[in-house]
């Protein structure tokens, strides 16, 4: 899989978020993006989701164009911020009624994947019980699951505790072992240099600095 | 993304369809004086142009009707919107995920008049000694009302989506309760104007219902071609819909 971002621009109530960004995207490697708050990382990455509709420029998934050719990137998990759910049923429910969409998974690997990002796939509480941390493990588990091509991950670690941050990083050096093309955001250094083969730096909506990470995972 | 419709919705549509014919039947206390076919209408049916200016019984007849758009419709969107960026990305398109809650909704709706109607004929119409009822009636009822709470549940739905809850529920009182309101105000200061009542798409059917099969199915067909804008104008809306928050 290749992701070409050919001079995108985005204005949000007359303030622009990304300005003129271009960059090419390859499976099989980790993507670090960090920058402050504001600094247009989430934006990049809603962007290349097919979430946002874009001034000028355009996002080319392999042969396809972003909102010409598809709605979305054809296989990608992906999570920004705020984990949803439908709030009335359980983990396993939510990741079922997920999964029964494209239908490419069954009820053994969802269960497995619960208990892979260390929560219970028998827990009868439903999600609206759980805390922000089992959120975001179970919106990990929901973007993995159906082992994508894409992996797009907005500050996946934030609710995380230690032991969980482990398991997160395990997963993502599972995820590129099977050639995905992974980007990930973060506000924490540690895990753009542990995880990123290219840490890309954003500030005011523009990509100042790219650079290949050699120090991976030291 | 499935059409099923969990145990825990189905209590809430049967308890509001228990809620409604209750608030229905306390409004209309004297029944036994009533034939039938006027008992179905009463219950199932809405409030008479008569009581439309009473705005008690006004409030009687919608609150189950309100608290079904927040409790069921509203929460069926909210989910849909609070999973946008799950659901969406496994779909080729995103009209599909709106068709598929269109269609569970379309089936709560009708759940919930067919549980009505079924309370309805239960209690009220079995007791009875004559149980003469008109089948045609009572089935043009239920396209009737399962037609125009869908058509109240569609502007809901465009509300939720696109604006806050809040402003949904605000939507959803003046929706269902101005409707009837205006054509009590007609029926009090301007009687000859009562006829435009009948071409009021949200009056609840209160002046439709079983006039004359003519009007009935022209009732019918323009609830489905107001449906259908508003489905064609929430999809479109939703193709330019911006994930930004």
């Amino acid at each position: 899989m290749k992701i070409k971002v050919e001079n995108i621009e985005k204005q949000i109530k007359g303030n622009e978020v990304l300005k003129n960004v271009s960059f090419e995207f390859e499976s099989g490697k980790v993507y670090g993006i960090y920058g402050r708050n504001g600094s247009g990382k989430t934006m990049l990455m809603r962007s290349i989701l097919g979430l946002i509709n874009l001034d000028s420029g355009k996002i080319m998934i392999d042969e396809d164009e972003i909102g010409k050719d598809i709605d979305f990137p054809q296989s990608v998990g992906a999570m920004i911020e705020n984990p949803g759910f439908f709030p009335y049923s359980t983990g396993y429910e939510n990741l079922k009624l997920l999964a029964e969409i494209k239908n490419i998974i069954g009820e053994q690997e969802i269960r497995e994947m619960i208990n892979k990002v260390g929560l219970d796939d028998k827990d009868k509480r439903t999600v609206s019980k759980y805390s922000l941390g089992m959120r975001q493990r179970l919106a990990i588990a929901q973007a993995v699951m159906e082992k994508p091509k894409l992996l797009v991950l907005d500050e996946p670690t934030n609710a995380l505790d230690e032991e969980g941050v482990e398991m997160f990083r395990k997963i993502i050096k599972e995820e590129v072992k099977r050639d995905a093309l992974i980007i990930i955001s973060s506000h924490n250094k540690e895990d753009i240099d542990i995880l990123s083969d290219v840490k890309i730096k954003m500030e005011s909506g523009k990509i100042v600095d790219v650079v290949e990470n050699d120090s991976k995972g030291e | 993304m499935n059409t099923k419709i969990n145990k825990q919705f189905l209590g809430r549509i049967f308890l509001l369809a228990v809620m409604n014919v209750l608030f229905s039947g306390y409004l209309f206390s004297d029944l036994n004086s009533f034939k039938n076919d006027r008992i179905i209408h009463f219950l199932f049916g809405s409030i008479s142009v008569e009581c439309s200016s009473n705005i008690i019984l006004v409030m009687f007849k919608v609150i189950p009707i309100i608290l079904f758009l927040s409790w069921v419709v509203n929460k069926y969107i909210s989910e849909l919107k609070d999973n946008f960026l799950y659901i969406f990305l496994r779909t080729n398109n995103r009209e599909l995920c709106l068709k598929k809650n269109m269609v569970k909704i379309f089936i709560s709706i009708f759940l919930y008049e067919l549980f009505v109607m079924l309370i309805m004929l239960i209690f009220f119409i079995a007791p009875r000694e004559s149980k003469e009822i008109s089948v045609i009636n009572l089935v043009v009822l239920l396209i009737i009302n399962t037609l125009q709470l869908f058509m109240l549940a569609m502007i809901s739905n465009m509300l939720v989506l696109f604006k806050s809850e809040v402003v949904c529920n605000l939507g959803n009182i003046i929706l269902t309760t101005a409707p009837l309101v205006i054509v009590g105000a007609l029926y009090e200061e301007r009687k000859q104007w009562i006829i435009f009542a009948k071409w009021f798409p949200l009056n609840l059917g209160n002046y439709v219902y079983l006039n004359s099969m003519k009007e009935n199915i022209i009732s019918i067909l323009l609830m489905i071609v107001i449906n259908f804008v508003l489905y064609y104008a929430t999809a479109y809306r939703l193709k330019k819909y911006e994930l930004l928050e």
